[in-house]
């Protein structure tokens, strides 16, 4: 290992250090670099044997991705895809202490990405690492160099005296930038947004409106559905599940909250943060369910898998599912199983809501 | 950045100042407990000795986002079943190198027989599914190392953060009762008067999202995605959290300690409808600001009318959304004003789901001896304190 001393070196002086180590990344070297936050491990993302050398020091565990460094807008588009509304965004807190997370175009080794095939670009106003990328054709990784689950490092002696000794070994230069100031890490900011399957109209095949109506308060949405909820209550031979549809702000946590009600399940909460809660419904003799969903953050089909809400479609239980548009692969389960009331709200103005209740055609 | 000094400091200190950990049943010290949370989609376990947390391992999405390469796991991931013995492995790893053992070739939890007195596991709130993998896992331990198991509420977990402890006993606050818990989350929104050891009162709590929730879903208006609150955050503090749009605080005469963060979203929601891309793509940092300020207030409002309310002054804070700095600054600028104190946890793992909170307040049941029954292990998806 070899210790590259920048901190005292005015700027061309370190351009020129700086070209020595960029030299040595192209031929695949594991280089300890100061950032903007932290110490950070820098090598050339497109070569696997750095790549391999990377992850094996940092012991990091498989599928956790690895973000890279560009220098320029121009250099991000190569690497991720982005629109120009998108980048307009970016351009708001970019260069800065933030990570964009975008749809990967596969020109960095594959480990970098996460499984959902994105990547993560970080753009810095950090003097020597611009200047090193000045002097590469590549991209560089941009993680920080402590092992996993372990505390990041401000100083190369904190660096050098953590890290196991096999880890050390792997790290071909240590560019010394003295002590950084105590900066947070970057924040990361996560703009794939949804790529889930949607249900389209169409899907929910042939349908009858069974009631059309129009609310002028709280008071007489919540009074709406439960009148529903009362007309299907006896329907208990399949599962019944509601399914909301209704734009941000529309009131389909009002409708939920008035159909639980109608149950005697007085507590629904937002569920938006574990996607689904299950409430026992009260006064049935064996063990019966209402369960609340909102699928508001669910970003990929796969994730159906491992939510368990099969498990509710039994003759008696209740499903209310809001953002009821994003059930994807889970919709032909529930339209083969259960007993569907579609519940359509459209917003108005701030008190009026447009309700209308279908059912699927025999 | 004191908390992170903190943080450093106390990793620092660590390896050489730790107080051996005595088994309960033999010596009848404090307990060992191994914890165990997966109420959602972190798979988290640990082992405490009291209020020490001495072993722990966490596989989450939050050890990502803090390092910044990360990217937010999918749902996909959530498969706690998946992972569960990946962390145990390296909890035990780490308890046995902590007690001074030799290394071995293979871990697992057999190892631990002796040395653990209870298994201590989350049975809500949370996500069914999530709760059943963990509650499974402590019958199966708990079976395989002859120990009681103590039924946790993750809430209790949040509340008691504030009083946990790394492997050397810092820091060494009091628990003095009574104390409100001011709990903010992105599931969570809820006062809660503590009125001692596992006596809970829930002063008023949300109606509808929770205030993290409200702060996720605003900075996907702005057109970002996740994790929305520490965007905010950080877009806040580069324009010095200035308040220009000054958005609704929903509730806050509502005379009760309820919260409501619904019609805030809808507030936002209109504003951004009469603006064109272009003035939204500018005005991002200040419409992110302003909505901040406006959950905050309200936050800090009903914290106010609680403490006048019941005269209990000692404030414990907990749950991800304190982990943002200004909160806390604010919370605390607040409570010192009415002559109070404040209490945040000690490390940044603390504010967000782990385990060592759940095994500490574990450890107060365990000194009553109140273990779950066969009735008590069911996990209660909507459970409260």
């Amino acid at each position: 290992m070899r210790i590259v001393n920048i901190s005292q070196l005015d700027e061309p002086a370190r351009v020129r250090a700086l070209s020595a180590v960029a030299q040595e990344i192209k031929k695949g070297a594991l280089v300890a670099f100061p950032t903007d936050t932290v110490y950070g491990l820098l090598a050339d993302a497109t070569n696997p044997h750095a790549v391999d050398k990377l992850i094996a020091c940092k012991a990091r565990p498989p599928g956790k991705p690895i973000s890279i460094f560009a220098r320029s807008f121009d250099m991000l588009k190569q690497y991720v895809e982005i629109s120009e509304t998108m980048l307009a965004r970016v351009s708001r807190i970019l260069p800065g202490p933030y990570t964009v997370i975008l749809p990967s175009k596969h020109r960095v080794d594959v480990r970098l990405e996460s499984e959902r095939k994105t990547l993560g670009v970080r753009m810095i106003s950090y003097d020597p690492v611009n200047e090193l990328l000045a002097q590469l054709d590549v991209p560089v990784t941009a993680t920080s160099a402590n092992q996993s689950t372990r505390p990041p490092h401000y100083s190369v002696p904190s660096l050098l005296g953590s890290l196991p000794a096999a880890s050390k070994e792997m790290i071909d230069i240590v560019v010394d930038g003295g002590m950084l100031p105590y900066n947070l890490p970057s924040t990361v900011v996560d703009y794939t947004g949804d790529d889930v399957v949607v249900i389209r109209p169409g899907d929910r095949g042939q349908l009858v409106n069974v009631g059309h109506y129009e609310t002028h308060s709280e008071h007489e949405t919540v009074r709406l559905a439960n009148e529903v909820a009362k007309r299907y209550e006896s329907m208990t031979s399949r599962p019944l599940a509601y399914l909301l549809r209704g734009d941000l702000g529309s009131g389909k946590t009002v409708v939920s909250k008035a159909l639980a009600s109608a149950y005697g399940i007085e507590s629904v909460v937002s569920p938006t943060y574990v996607v689904y809660y299950e409430y026992e419904i009260p006064g049935r003799d064996q063990k019966t369910y209402f369960v609340h969903a909102d699928l508001y953050n669910i970003q990929e089909d796969a994730e159906f898998e491992h939510l368990g809400m099969a498990q509710y479609l039994k003759p008696h239980n209740v499903l209310c599912i809001e953002w009821s548009e994003k059930l994807g692969s889970f919709f032909p389960l529930i339209r083969q199983n259960a007993i569907i009331v579609y519940i359509d709200i459209q917003h108005v103005d701030e008190n009026t809501r447009i309700i209308d209740i279908y059912t699927p055609a025999k | 950045m004191l908390m992170k000094i903190l943080a450093l400091l106390i990793f620092t200190l660590r390896p050489n100042n730790r107080i051996k950990c005595a088994n309960a049943m033999n010596t009848k010290k404090e307990p060992t407990i191994l914890a165990i949370d997966t109420s959602f989609d972190e798979t988290a376990l640990a082992i405490v000795c009291g209020r020490r947390v001495v072993a722990q391992v966490i596989y989450s999405q939050i050890a990502l986002y803090k390092e910044w390469g990360g990217v937010v796991p999918t749902l996909a991931r959530r498969a706690h079943e998946e992972r569960f013995d990946w962390v145990m492995e390296r909890l035990v790893r780490r308890y046995l190198r902590f007690m001074g053992k030799p290394a071995v070739d293979g871990y697992d939890v057999a190892q631990l027989a002796g040395m653990i007195d209870a298994v201590a596991v989350t049975r809500g709130p949370g996500l069914a599914i999530a709760l059943e993998v963990g509650i499974t896992h402590a019958r199966s331990i708990a079976d395989t190392l002859s120990v009681p198991i103590i039924a946790v509420n993750h809430m209790e977990g949040h509340l008691i953060s504030a009083f946990v402890q790394n492997s050397s006993g810092t820091p060494s606050r009091e628990m003095i009762f009574p104390m409100l818990g001011m709990l903010v989350s992105g599931a969570h929104t809820e006062i809660v008067l503590w009125s001692d050891h596992l006596t809970y009162t829930v002063l008023g709590e949300t109606v509808d999202d929770a205030a993290g929730e409200a702060l996720d879903k605003a900075a996907r208006m702005l057109g970002f995605g996740y994790p929305g609150g520490a965007l905010i955050e950080r877009m806040s503090m580069e324009i010095g959290n200035v308040d220009e749009y000054v958005f609704p605080r929903p509730m806050i005469r509502s005379g009760d300690l309820q919260f409501s963060f619904s019609g805030l979203k809808t507030a936002l929601l209109y504003t951004l409808r009469d603006m064109s891309e272009e003035e939204k793509v500018a005005r991002t940092h200040h419409l992110a600001s302003s909505f901040q300020a406006a959950v905050f207030g309200v936050l800090l409002k009903k914290l106010e009318q609680a403490i006048v309310k019941t005269g209990v002054k000692t404030v414990v804070v907990g749950g991800g959304v304190y982990a943002n700095k200004l909160l806390r600054k604010q919370t605390r600028q607040l409570v010192r004003t009415l002559g109070g104190r404040m209490y945040a946890p000690a490390s940044a793992y603390l504010y967000v789901d782990n385990a060592a909170m759940i095994g500490v307040a574990g450890s107060y049941y365990f000194a009553e001896k109140k273990f779950a029954g066969e009735g008590g292990l069911d996990r209660v998806p909507r459970l409260r304190l």
